[in-house]
């Protein structure tokens, strides 16, 4: 917690969508953890689908598309490095390290009816990209979810939510991570079934859009983004997998999560399709 | 440090009374009846 909170001091004078921190309480006594409290940004946040009373035209759901990509390389545009900046993390060996670490996760999260992502896990490790020359601050959860539109002009983003796993890193990683949740209309059935938001609405972007449109704003080399994509359908696999072993091992009872596993399926279905597109 | 939380969402309105009296005593200058969010730790931080 406290290392998110200081993630937030340094950044909120130079990306004022995230939340003001306020106050970190290292005293577990006190609600039975350590917390941080923040300014709360009041405003509308999507979920699976947009709510009743919010309609877009297609121009505004692709205006609202390219805002969230404008939001997030606005993020990747701060100078890390800038005098007053105490931003964690070690951008050598970044990419390695993500595919170590949620490689690990992956082993110690697997049940016996969960993919074991070996083929992948390998290909990530032997494909993986030298490491970029100009890191940045990475959110790593950026998604419709974790941020809020203005009540006011819901195509207008006011804040971004969520810090807890930012660290300095590859922004492709971070764009990857994104468009892992990104599942639009032209994709097969098993990848709509596990859509979380509603990234599919008539006008939204498609993923080869948000890429192009990534790489013309900020001139970063996107030929080998599939790598990215890949790893992060597998890191999302991950994180499913580890709530989905929590609940087969009867550590949590909420129902919803025995559903995790199809996510999980789904993802290493659409990693390998997506090796093997690459592959010829 | 080892897994993602389940919650993904953690803020949430708490307003106990060990929590009032905390920053009754300790932050007086922050009015915890303001519109605020609270995080508090539920898990690893996989970065």
């Amino acid at each position: 917690m406290n290392r998110e909170y200081r993630i937030l001091q340094s950044l909120k004078p130079v990306f004022p969508y995230c939340p003001e921190p306020l106050h970190y309480c290292a005293d577990t006594s006190v609600i039975g953890a350590d917390f941080y409290v923040m300014k709360r940004i009041q405003g509308i946040i999507l979920r699976n689908n947009l709510p009743e009373n919010i309609t877009f035209t297609p121009d505004m759901a692709r205006n609202l598309c390219q805002t969230l990509l404008d939001v997030q390389i606005k993020l990747h545009g701060i100078d890390i490095k800038s005098a007053g900046q105490a931003f964690p993390g070690k951008p050598d060996g970044y990419v390695a390290r993500q595919v170590s670490g949620w490689s690990e996760r992956y082993r110690k999260a697997k049940t016996d009816d969960a993919p074991d992502f070996e083929s992948i896990m390998t290909w990530l490790d032997e494909q993986q990209p030298k490491d970029t020359d100009s890191p940045v601050l990475v959110h790593n959860d950026y998604k419709f979810d974790n941020v809020v539109l203005s009540p006011d002009n819901p195509v207008t983003i006011i804040g971004v939510l969520d810090w807890e796993m930012a660290t300095c890193g590859d922004p492709l990683m971070d764009l990857g991570n994104s468009l892992a949740y990104w599942i639009q209309n032209n994709d097969p059935p098993y990848m709509q079934k596990i859509r979380v938001m509603p990234t599919n609405m008539p006008g939204a972007m498609t993923r080869e859009e948000m890429i192009a449109y990534y790489s013309k704003k900020t001139g970063r080399d996107i030929s080998n983004f599939d790598y990215y994509y890949c790893f992060g359908l597998f890191r999302l696999a991950v994180i499913a997998q580890q709530i989905y072993r929590r609940y087969s091992l009867g550590m949590t009872q909420d129902n919803r999560f025995g559903g995790l596993i199809h996510v999980v399926r789904a993802l290493e279905k659409t990693a390998l399709s997506t090796i093997e597109k690459i592959s010829h | 440090m080892q897994e993602t939380p389940i919650n993904a969402k953690k803020e949430s309105a708490l307003d106990t009374q060990a929590l009032t009296q905390y920053f009754h005593d300790h932050v007086p200058e922050i009015d915890i009846r303001g519109p605020l969010m609270i995080k508090k730790f539920q898990g690893g931080i996989p970065t």
